[in-house]
């Protein structure tokens, strides 16, 4: 018996009023209302019981509950949108639950669909609507009117397991078979995959070639990277640095570093590139979900602290009718990434460090998406944990579905206008509420001796997670002990599946039942599906019989049922072969073209404003203010304060240990518009900025860990040349600073091939965090001017070097090479400058970034409702030349802007060296003096120029 | 003196009691979680053993259905003789965030009936979006016992929320209203006021003045490098006025 229920608004119904203006916005001119009904389809149970779950489905105040639809067809077209049936609702153990409160028996299960209804559209409009906006094919459906249900629980029937025979296919068939099973494998690999074949003896199954494609892809085997032996020119760097405080690195989930007090912090960042290029709301969604589970699944379970969204779009502005084919605007990325950064973070609490959004048009094909990750854990639990032969291999939180098959190898192969048609279903959806339940019961469990080990599952599900936990010892796994979501699911598509929100614990056999009343307490589902084991092989069975109690398991269970996998992990681990890359030699250095000068009072003021407004670095709060910032009680800096709250922040600052100002300090540098003009002068800037904002605030330079992530074009042989030149500048400057890189991850994806053949390749792309400590927050030097009168110094390494800047993209000029600082000139003037804070000398400070001297001053001023008057004739003189565009706009990288009281400014220019700029004013104003010219600019108008071009981009 | 036992409720996606255990801890009471489903539903706890109640923030059970209403259909219908109890015994309680969501769905905000027969809504932001800000608070004159001292003072708290629109009924009394955003009578200039709501209510309570709900987080406002530490004093006037 199924009976059907429909809610609705009886007043303002908000969210349909967001989508009928969402949609007169995107063009549906002729839409008079939005109509949305709420459908819930109940299993067990007949109308008068139905009836008694009003209190749970609606709200008398504002909602309205009746059996039949109020939606009449003549008020235009109606559509119905519910899950697939196959898929279980993520909300139907919410209603069950509901429904054992209100003492409703009988109710088995539940659907809830959504019906829109769209008044002023005509039936074809209002479907495309839907496809566009309001349907995920992936796991959703459109419900007919006729559709007859004879019941709501998904149903589905398993195939067999089923061998593939290799041993005897020539190329071509090869080369037929990875394409017919969107493999992704290339001839040299589907010829290893032979090989192994031949060398067991035996045709390999399903799961065993599908297990292979995920481990060889790049993403999970970084391929490239390790062709170009550049993993271990990094790894080389770090060892050979040895880090007094650098507790893990490189080898778990996240590296770690000690904080204080017995406490270590964990950094990782993590790129979630092609699903986000295809689907930029789920895409962003399972990008946060899976580097948090990285942070939960480092050393024994780490608690997330910090989060960070960090991304690469095309211009949001571009003309929708010179958009490639299969690419999604760059506007619909921006905006839908916002929205999915907002509904994965706020629900899991994790206070939000950086949201940045960088905008280059190589991004237009494939966009760049980034998210780190700080975690908080014991010093002493931060160590990767190895499990041990008879410890039981417990599956934990969501349940698992046909979610994200294949997408290990899609994310490393490019996107073709094809990607979004074929590979569609490698699109993961999340619920953070999955995560965020275990995401309290981890650090219990920790602390409770539960977790010999923990990984997390991302990318090739259960057979990477279960890889390599088990490498060591051997693993043995019934995958019909697995719960799932989706019925009829196939042994190969449980062992891949990369359904989010899943862990695999490593429990000792005394510690299950305590694990089992932890999980139970706070509610995440957990299942034992196997036992690591002596045998040194990775040992996979489908098994439904097998239903014994896990304590009684011997230590290797025998293979029962069907077997998916058997193979030893020497096997797994070797065999893939890496493509071979012969990089160029160097080009040569790019020559320097001065521009012309920029001159006249009007003309200066008018680029002011233009670089202001640029979408890199004008205001970006309308997205920041989505996130939440403030959760956990531990944030000092956010990524937005000074007076109106709008103020960029140059670093991230928290104190993690409650009661204590204790700091774990963050910054981010990413600069994309560098990578054109020399990718390894990029790395080098990237480095030198994300520390020198870190020595601002307060940080030791000798206390400062740094996190990597690169993405490039898909490497050819001039792509292998720029990217070992900036992976070896990243080496040779971290062991120059001392400063290790702990963790990092690296993703060469980033090219579109077009339908008609054109490429289109990202910049080459590095985006650097730098993570450290400080003993005291209250010490922290801050942003904003403080006093007027206080003098402000430029100090550090000044060059008149206008390569790479916003300037130079907004004069559409080649203005020559980046600035290039040198490295051991950084280390004495971060030294100087820690000693100048020690002595309480400096008042505010902020580096220098993308816009230069002005934008500094400008936020400066903003976060204290002050002005400031900058006099650049010494500046400019100092950088040789009559132009002041160098002074105002050059991106001095290393160079900070700094408040000092006035009587300490010649002092202090003479010591650290630096040159006096100006001085901070009561009012609200920049008033700038050149060699030449002298102007004013209100704060005013300035910040209504700053305000305006993201929020247009992001609506 | 004697440190209150304060229980602070924890149901699946609420994402604040740590930082809320944490701010009764420093205002004098002696906090505990206390599992919805483990210890109330089971029966391993009662409201009962409680001087104080708390509800943190967060999304509990994934706001499914609606904000709040999982939580508070399982307080209703399956704690409701201990509800009742503990509101007769006079047992302050406060609901911040999602937690005051789960006292209106609950019926005890504004108050005006029965358990179980909510007759308000903290609906959607205006802005159409979660909204994650510092705001200034304007203690109003109410009989609140959690600002017991407060009024005319004005607070500086983070908000953090995608519904936080309060809308009451008719039967409203004004004097129930402890808290404005951006003015001492409230403002509906955004982002003063982040969500909307009229008059610039941010926090009410019931006629007794024990129950009091708000949207911003002051148990986020708790140490001084921490912004400030005005938070703090809502928690000290409640624990203050039951020892």
């Amino acid at each position: 018996m199924i009976t059907q229920l429909c809610s609705r608004r009886t007043g303002d119904d908000p969210e349909a009023d967001i989508l009928h203006r969402k949609l007169l916005h995107e063009g549906y001119t002729s839409l008079t209302q939005v109509r949305i009904e709420r459908v819930f389809r109940l299993e067990g149970i007949g109308p008068a019981e139905a009836l008694k779950l009003a209190p749970l489905l609606c709200n008398p105040s504002a909602e309205s509950l009746s059996e039949s639809s109020e939606l009449t067809p003549a008020d235009g077209p109606v559509f119905e949108v519910g899950y697939q049936r196959a898929v279980t609702d993520p909300e139907l153990p919410s209603v069950l639950r509901g429904a054992t409160a209100l003492r409703v028996s009988g109710l088995e299960w539940v659907r809830i669909a959504h019906r829109y209804q769209f008044t002023g559209l005509d039936e074809k409009s209002a479907a495309s609507v839907v496809h566009r906006y309001l349907y995920n094919p992936q796991v959703q459906v459109l419900i007919t009117p006729d559709d007859a249900w004879d019941t709501l629980k998904p149903r589905g029937e398993a195939g067999p397991v089923e061998t593939i025979p290799l041993r005897n296919l020539d190329d071509a068939a090869l080369a037929a078979l990875s394409e017919g099973k969107r493999l992704f494998l290339n001839g040299d690999q589907m010829r290893a995959l032979r090989e192994i074949s031949v060398s067991i003896g035996r045709d390999l199954t399903d799961a065993e070639v599908e297990m292979f494609a995920q481990t060889w892809s790049d993403h999970c085997f970084h391929t490239t990277w390790k062709s170009l032996g550049l993993l271990r020119a990094l790894w080389d760097a770090t060892t050979a640095i040895d880090h007094p405080l650098v507790l893990s690195v490189f080898e778990d989930n996240a590296g770690a570093m000690e904080f204080y007090d017995g406490w270590a912090l964990t950094l990782k960042g993590e790129t979630h590139n092609s699903p986000t290029a295809v689907s930029p709301y789920g895409g962003i969604m399972t990008k946060h979900g899976g580097v948090i589970r990285d942070t939960l699944g480092c050393g024994q379970g780490a608690k997330p602290i910090g989060g960070s969204t960090v991304m690469g779009v095309g211009d949001p502005f571009m003309d929708w009718n010179d958009l490639p084919r299969g690419v999604l605007h760059p506007k619909t990325i921006l905006s839908e990434s916002i929205r999915g950064t907002a509904d994965y973070t706020n629900p899991m609490g994790i206070p939000m460090m950086f949201p940045v959004y960088k905008f280059h048009r190589g991004y237009t094909g494939k966009c760049f998406a980034l998210g780190h990750s700080i975690g908080f854990i014991p010093a002493d639990r931060s160590a990767k944990g190895k499990p041990r032969t008879g410890d039981l291999a417990l599956l934990i939180g969501g349940l698992t579905g046909m979610d994200g098959l294949h997408g290990a190898t899609v994310s490393s192969s490019s996107m073709t206008s094809e990607t979004h048609v074929v590979d569609a279903a490698h699109v993961q959806i999340g619920h953070p509420i999955e995560e965020r339940k275990f995401m309290e019961a981890i650090p219990i469990l920790r602390d409770a001796d539960c977790l010999r080990a923990i990984t997390d599952l991302g990318a090739a599900g259960l057979s990477s997670a279960a890889g390599e936990m088990g490498a060591e010892t051997g693993i043995w796994i019934n995958l019909a002990r697995v719960p799932l979501k989706t019925e009829g699911m196939h042994a190969w598509e449980i062992w891949i599946s990369e359904s989010q929100e899943r862990m695999l614990l490593c429990v000792p056999p005394e510690k299950l039942k305590q694990t089992r009343s932890i999980l139970d307490d706070y509610e995440v589902p957990g299942a034992v599906i196997g036992t690591f084991t002596d045998s040194g092989r990775c040992q996979v069975i489908f098994d439904p019989a097998e239903t014994g109690d896990p304590l009684s398991w011997p230590k290797r269970p025998p293979l029962s049922g069907e077997t998916a996998v058997d193979l030893d992990f020497h096997t797994l681990r070797k065999g893939c072969p890496l493509p071979v890359f012969s990089p160029d030699s160097p080009g040569p250095a790019p020559r320097v073209i001065p521009p012309p000068p920029l001159t006249g009072a009007g003309r200066i003021g008018e680029t002011i404003t233009r670089v202001l407004s640029d979408l890199n670095i004008c205001d970006q709060s309308p997205a920041g203010t989505q996130f939440d910032t403030t959760v956990q009680g531990i944030t000092v800096e956010p990524p937005f304060s000074g007076i109106s709250g709008r103020m960029p922040n140059d670093v991230w600052i928290s104190a993690p240990i409650r009661g204590k100002p204790f700091g774990a300090a963050a910054s981010m540098a990413f600069t994309p518009r560098y990578g054109d003009v020399d990718p390894a002068g990029m790395a080098k800037l990237m480095i030198i900025e994300s520390i020198t904002r870190l020595v601002c605030a307060g940080v030791s330079r000798t206390e400062i860990t740094l996190c990597d992530n690169f993405y490039t074009p898909r490497v050819n042989s001039r792509m292998a040349r720029l990217l070992t030149d900036m992976v070896d500048a990243c080496c040779s400057l971290s062991r120059t600073f001392g400063t290790p890189f702990i963790s990092g991850k690296d993703s060469s994806s980033g090219t579109f091939i077009g339908e008609d053949g054109t490429r289109l390749d990202i910049p080459p792309t590095l985006a650097v965090m730098a993570l450290g400590r400080m003993p005291d927050v209250t010490q922290r030097v801050t942003k904003p001017f403080k006093k007027a009168g206080n003098a402000l110094l430029l100090a550090g390494p000044l060059t008149a070097r206008l390569g790479g800047s916003i300037y130079a993209d907004l004069i559409a000029s080649d203005c020559g090479p980046l600035p290039d600082p040198d490295p051991e000139e950084m280390i004495v003037f971060w030294e100087l400058l820690a000693d100048a804070r020690e002595q309480g000398l400096i008042k505010s400070a902020s580096p220098l970034s993308e816009g230069g001297l002005i934008r500094r001053a400008f936020e400066m001023a903003l976060g204290s409702g002050l002005g400031c008057s900058l006099d650049l004739s010494t500046l400019q003189r100092k950088l040789g030349g009559g132009d002041p565009a160098p002074a105002l706009f050059g991106e001095m990288i290393g160079a900070v802007l700094l408040e000092v009281d006035p009587l300490d400014g010649d002092a202090l220019a003479a010591s650290l060296p630096a040159v006096i700029a100006g001085e901070v004013t009561g009012s609200p104003e920049l008033r700038i003096t050149t060699v030449k010219e002298t102007l004013s600019m209100t704060m005013d108008e300035l910040a209504r120029a700053w305000e305006r071009p993201f929020r247009e981009a992001a609506q | 003196m004697r440190r209150p036992k304060v229980l602070v409720l924890y149901a699946p996606g609420n994402n604040c009691h740590h930082e809320l255990l944490d701010a009764f801890r420093i205002a004098g009471a002696d906090p505990e979680l206390v599992l919805l489903t483990a210890d109330l539903l089971r029966g391993r706890r009662t409201l009962s053993e409680g001087d104080m109640l708390a509800i943190p923030g967060g999304f509990s059970f994934g706001d499914h259905i609606a904000a709040g209403r999982i939580f508070a259909i399982d307080l209703i219908h399956r704690l409701k003789d201990q509800l009742r109890e503990a509101r007769e015994r006079g047992v302050p309680m406060i609901g911040i965030c999602n937690g005051f969501q789960i006292l209106v769905n609950t019926g005890l905000l504004p108050g005006g009936g029965e358990i179980g027969f909510p007759d308000a809504l903290v609906d959607r932001n205006a802005s159409a979006v979660f909204e994650s800000r510092w705001v200034d608070l304007y203690v109003q004159k109410s009989g609140c016992l959690w600002t017991k001292g407060l009024a005319g003072e004005r607070m500086r708290v983070p908000v953090a929320h995608g519904e936080g629109r309060v809308i009451l009924p008719d039967t409203y009394d004004d004097r129930q209203t402890v808290f404005r955003y951006g003015a001492p009578e409230g403002s509906e200039d955004y982002p003063a006021n982040p969500n909307g709501s009229r008059d610039g209510i941010a926090g009410i309570c019931d006629q007794s003045g024990l129950i009091l709900g708000l949207m911003p987080h002051p148990e986020r406002a708790i140490y001084p490098w921490l912004g400030n530490d005005d938070g703090i004093r809502i928690f000290r006037a409640g624990v203050d006025a039951v020892r």
